[in-house]
This record gives structure tokens, C-alpha cells and sequence, in this order.
């Protein structure tokens, strides 16, 4: 009863609260992506962005994993009354809840479905993947990065080269974001990345082809589909041999590369762009709201990866010389406003 | 030249199953012959500013220096949306107008190209237990935890067993470390260099893990120097005379492997 209980929390914080916290963006006058999805998939960048900020100050403060635990609770609480009383105030509710379409319902639920067996049904143990081990090492150990995940050494025993890999793992310290969930619940580590996080992470991955269907295709929805049911047919059937990590987006998409380079990544090139079909004018680069996308987007994408900052802005730096080259080859100042 | 080839060497690494190659250049070709604008600055027109940046070696060159990243280089192809790419124009393929049965048959098609082309990284094994571990690292978790007297009893295992046991439980301590663990890992038994065992422990080490019956005294001082206190042995290795030599002790048996206490009795 109580491990059902934890599950439904986890689910809540995993799969509701990302919703809510996404319609805090509604408080922009004139922020893009208003749908639920939409919500969903920039409320979940800002729980991680959060996070990693957190983390960042954790690892430098030498927290133990209850500290930096109790810490992250205090915020996710605060971010459910504080998103929920938004839109209470601002939203109308009914908006937020209401199911408009009875097919897209039944096709979401098979699609839950599948998620739920590929991620009961798979075993999904590579050798090359230390997820576990580190959730595992940091939950025993109440500690953060404390301890080799391999050998289960402690910082003073280790050879220096030890202690480099370690602090590289320190860089995108995604395995603690999961570390803190299995504090907060007190499941084992293993049941909780290999069951539950495929069950809360294919979501996110399948909202963010969704949301890259949405943009190239608008109302068509045969199309959208159909483009969605090719994406996943090309990841199951690799393009590429087996010495990949990302591609083991079934296998593993918990692994921090994997969500970097296949969902956050992605999803952080559709926030470049914009709602509209076409690159963002260079004004747009000064909104608040998109500085914010972009800020969430490098912080959660240093959070799983330990280069992402560095993919994150190269993108968003790309698109902003894309539109300076726009605003010359048209014949614009770049101080004029359009009108 | 070496520049060059580093780059090849990362092209290539990278898109090894080149086939897929021909169909993304194929439709960013199409994209430019439709001529369709906004397509174009979406697929066409990053593609090219990846091949003047990040792709280029001489302007890559001296960044990859200076950030360390040479192991880290393959990741930049990642950029390519290849999938998105063929995925948004089969997806109009498939679609587009025609009759059903044409609609059927580029499906059909489309989805032979698929399988055909691709390698399976999904293989399908039924998991053993609720952990997805395999239960034979379980059970060696649980046998030495019911024989250890010590809170953080140190192991020595193999490869195989390396990877896994600390998933399960992470109070056991490792006596070797990933280097003396990965040093023969994609060596061949036939070509390990037995003698090295005589040039020091860590090299002793890393050819006992693999198999190899390393003279039994210096197996026996590493057990004493690195305090180990449990040996697992992989059933595939060592002889029952050699492990006789050993200062061990029976304590259990699991599929593939044998629990061995570190002491004689």
C-alpha cells in the first residue's frame, strides 16, 4: 500500500507537476506554446534547471543526499502552491483538464500502455550503464560523489585519475536528481530507474516528437502519426551499430546522454525556432520569456549532460547569428523595429 | 594528414552503417530542388552551418586541443537530425495523394527500408527479476552477505560480475579498480601477455580477473595486501588444482560462479 502511494507521489511529481509548473510561463504576456503538452515539456526543463542550480550549490556546500532531498521537497512544494495558485487566479481550470479529442485520449492510453510494458518488459542491463550503481552508492552512503559507483572506494582512498572521473561526474549530476527520488520514496534503487523512469521519462520523449510532429505538420493529423510512428520505428531499428549510447533510447532512456541527445536536445531546438514555421526575428531574442527558455534549457541540459551547456548555447547561439544574417540579407537595421 | 584522419576516423565511427547517410543527403537534395523555403532553413541551412563549424576540421582542430574533447568528438554528429529529416518526408511520402493501395505499398516499402537497412539494438530478453538484474549476481550478493562478518566486505570478481554486483548491494568493496579492470578487456586470452604478472600486482591482477592462473603466491600476497575477503570465481576459470594453491575457502555456489572466503581454514 505504501509503495503504491510513493508511486502515485513520484507520478505526480514526474508526470503533473511539470504541467503545472509550465503554466507559470503563463504569467508572459505573450509567450508562445499555451497547450498542455507544451506546459508539460517546459515544466519539466524548469524542475531540472532547478534542480541542477540546486545541486550546484549542494556539491560545492558538501551536502549529504537527505540535506539536498529535504531541500528539493521544500521546492517542489513551493512550486505546486505557487503554480497551482497561478492558475487558479489566471487560468481557467476547465482549459487545463479538458479532454477535446476522445481518439487522442485512446491513443494516449495504448501509447501509456506500450510505455508501461517496454519499460516492464525489457531488460535493460548494459554493462556500459552505471545509472544504478551511482543512484545506489549515494543512497547508501548518504553522500554526493563521495564514492566511486564501481569499486565503492571512498575520496581518500582513491588514485587521482579515481578522483578526476568522479568530479567529471560531478559536471551533470543527473544520477543525483535520481538519487533524490529514491531518498524521498526509499524504493531501491534498481526498481526505480529501470521500472518507474521509463514509465515517467517515454512521456517526455514521446511529447517532444509530438511536439516536433505539431510544428512540421499543424492540423494534419494522418501526417503527424504517421511522422511520430517512423521517429520511433528508426530509433528501434538503428540507424547506426551497436557502439551507440543514444540510440539506447529503449534500453536505457534514463541514461543522461540518451535524454540529453534525443529529448532534451531536440526539444530545445523547437524552442529556438518558435511556434511559427520560420527562424525567430532577432527582436524575439530579447523577450523575456525566451531568455528564460533559453537559460532552462542550458541549465537542465548541463543537469543530464556534461557538455550539454555547451550543445545548448551553441544552438541557441547558431539561431541568434541565423537571424542577424536574416536581418542584413533583408535590408534591416539591426536597431530598427519592424513594423 | 593526421588532422584529417582524426576527423575520418570520427566520420566513420560515427556512420558506420553509412547506408543511412545516402537517404538523409538524399533528402536535403530534395529540399533544395523543391526549393522550399522554410524547409530550407530548417534542414538545409543548419546542415551547412555544422559543415562550416563544428565539422570542419580546421577550424575544429585547435578547439578539440584546447577542451580535451577528442574522446567526445562522435557526439557532434548527434547534431544531425537524420531522423527527423527522413522520418518528416516519409511521413509525406506515405501520405501523400495517391490511392490507398499505392498509399499501402509505400508503406510497405518504406518499412522494408527500414528493417533492411537498420542494425536491432532491441533484443528481447525477459527480465530474470523485479530489479532486472541478472539473478546470478543476487545470489552471489545474498551468499556473501549471509557469510560476511565486515559491514563493507571487499571482493574480487570478474568482468562480467564488475559491472553488476554493486547494483544490488552496494556494501561490498571492489579490490580492483576500472583501470586494472579494463586494461585486458578486449584482449583475446591467447594474446594476454601471462608474463606480465611478474612486473607488478596491478598487472597480476588484471590477468587474473581475465582467466589467467597467475603464479598462486603472488595471487595469494595480493589477496593478503589488498585485504580481500571474499573470491568469486567465474566456473568458466581456474583448474581445481590451481584454486587448491590458493589461500581460499569454500562457501558457496551459485550458477556460473563459486563464493570463496580469502583464508584458509
Amino acid at each position: 500500500m505504501l509503495t503504491i502511494l510513493k508511486t502515485v507521489i513520484l507520478a505526480f511529481v514526474w508526470l503533473v507537476l511539470p504541467i503545472l509548473t509550465g503554466c507559470l510561463f503563463g504569467l508572459f504576456p505573450q509567450r508562445e506554446y499555451r497547450k498542455r503538452r507544451s506546459a508539460y515539456l517546459i515544466g519539466s526543463l524548469t524542475i531540472w534547471a532547478l534542480f541542477y542550480g540546486l545541486a550546484r550549490i549542494a556539491l560545492d556546500g558538501k551536502w549529504t543526499l537527505t540535506k539536498l532531498t529535504r531541500v528539493f521537497c521544500i521546492l517542489l512544494i513551493v512550486l505546486t502552491i505557487l503554480s497551482t495558485g497561478v492558475i487558479i487566479y489566471r487560468w481557467n481550470i476547465r482549459a487545463l483538464i479538458r479532454i477535446k479529442s476522445r481518439a487522442n485520449l485512446f491513443i494516449t492510453v495504448i501509447a501509456a500502455l506500450l510505455v508501461i510494458v517496454v519499460a516492464g518488459g525489457f531488460a535493460a542491463n548494459r554493462t556500459e550503464e552505471h545509472t544504478v550503481e551511482q543512484v545506489m552508492t549515494m543512497y547508501m552512503t548518504d553522500s554526493l560523489y563521495e564514492y566511486d559507483a564501481m569499486t565503492g572506494k571512498s575520496r581518500a582512498d582513491m588514485m587521482d585519475f579515481e578522483k578526476e572521473t568522479l568530479d567529471a561526474q560531478k559536471a551533470a549530476p543527473v544520477a543525483a536528481y535520481y538519487a533524490v527520488y529514491v531518498r524521498m520514496s526509499n524504493l531501491h534503487p534498481a526498481k526505480f530507474v529501470r521500472i518507474l523512469l521509463p514509465v515517467f521519462l517515454l512521456p517526455f520523449y514521446m511529447a517532444v516528437y509530438a511536439a516536433w510532429a505539431e510544428y512540421l505538420f499543424k492540423h494534419d493529423t494522418k501526417k503527424k502519426w504517421c511522422f511520430q510512428i517512423v521517429v520511433w520505428l528508426l530509433y528501434a531499428v538503428s540507424l547506426i551499430a551497436d557502439w551507440s549510447v543514444a540510440f539506447g533510447l529503449y534500453q536505457n532512456c534514463w541514461n543522461g546522454e540518451t535524454l540529453f541527445f534525443l529529448g532534451e536536445l531536440p526539444l530545445t531546438v523547437l524552442l529556438v525556432l518558435g511556434e511559427k514555421k520560420q527562424l525567430r526575428e532577432i527582436e524575439a531574442f530579447g523577450q523575456p520569456y525566451v531568455i528564460l527558455y533559453y537559460v532552462v534549457s542550458a541549465a537542465a541540459g548541463q543537469l543530464l549532460y556534461e557538455k550539454g551547456f555547451f550543445f545548448v548555447t551553441f544552438v541557441w547561439g547558431a539561431a541568434l547569428a541565423a537571424a542577424l544574417i536574416k536581418r542584413w540579407r533583408d535590408g534591416g537595421s539591426l536597431s530598427t523595429v519592424k513594423k | 594528414m593526421a588532422e584529417i584522419d582524426f576527423f575520418y576516423q570520427n566520420f566513420w565511427k560515427y556512420w558506420n552503417g553509412a547506408l543511412y547517410l545516402v537517404p538523409y543527403l538524399g533528402c536535403l537534395v530534395y529540399l533544395v530542388y523543391k526549393k522550399d523555403k522554410k524547409l530550407m532553413e530548417l534542414f538545409v541551412w543548419p546542415f551547412l552551418i555544422l559543415l562550416a563549424t563544428v565539422y570542419n576540421p580546421f577550424l575544429m582542430r585547435p578547439i578539440i586541443e584546447k577542451m580535451g574533447w577528442e574522446d567526445r568528438y562522435m557526439r557532434f554528429y548527434w547534431l544531425l537530425p537524420a531522423e527527423f529529416l527522413c522520418a518528416y518526408l516519409l511521413a509525406r511520402l506515405v501520405n501523400r495523394k495517391a490511392k490507398r493501395e499505392v498509399q499501402f505499398a509505400v508503406g510497405v516499402v518504406v518499412l522494408g527500408i527500414v528493417f533492411l537497412c537498420g542494425s536491432s539494438l532491441v533484443k528481447y530478453i525477459p527480465d530474470d527479476n523485479v530489479y532486472k538484474i541478472d539473478s546470478w549476481v543476487l545470489e552471489t550478493s545474498e551468499l556473501i552477505a549471509e557469510a560476511s562478518k565486515k559491514e563493507n566486505p571487499v571482493i574480487l570478481v570478474d568482468q562480467e560480475m564488475y559491472s553488476s554486483i554493486r547494483q544490488y548491494d552496494p556494501t561490498v568493496i571492489e579490490a580492483v579498480n576500472n583501470t586494472e579492470m579494463a586494461r585486458y578487456m578486449f584482449t583475446d586470452t591467447e594474446e594476454l601477455p601471462v608474463d606480465g604478472q611478474y612486473d607488478d600486482h596491478s598487472t597480476a591482477v588484471s590477468l587474473f580477473v581475465k582467466g589467467v592462473e597467475v603464479d598462486a603466491s603472488i595471487m595469494n600476497e595480493i589477496f593478503a595486501e589488498r585485504q580481500v575477503d571474499f573470491f568469486v570465481r567465474n566456473t568458466r576459470y581456474y583448474s581445481a588444482e590451481y584454486l587448491q594453491q590458493l589461500d581460499l575457502t569454500y562457501v558457496g555456489a551459485v550458477e556460473g560462479y563459486e563464493v570463496y572466503r580469502c583464508a584458509k581454514e
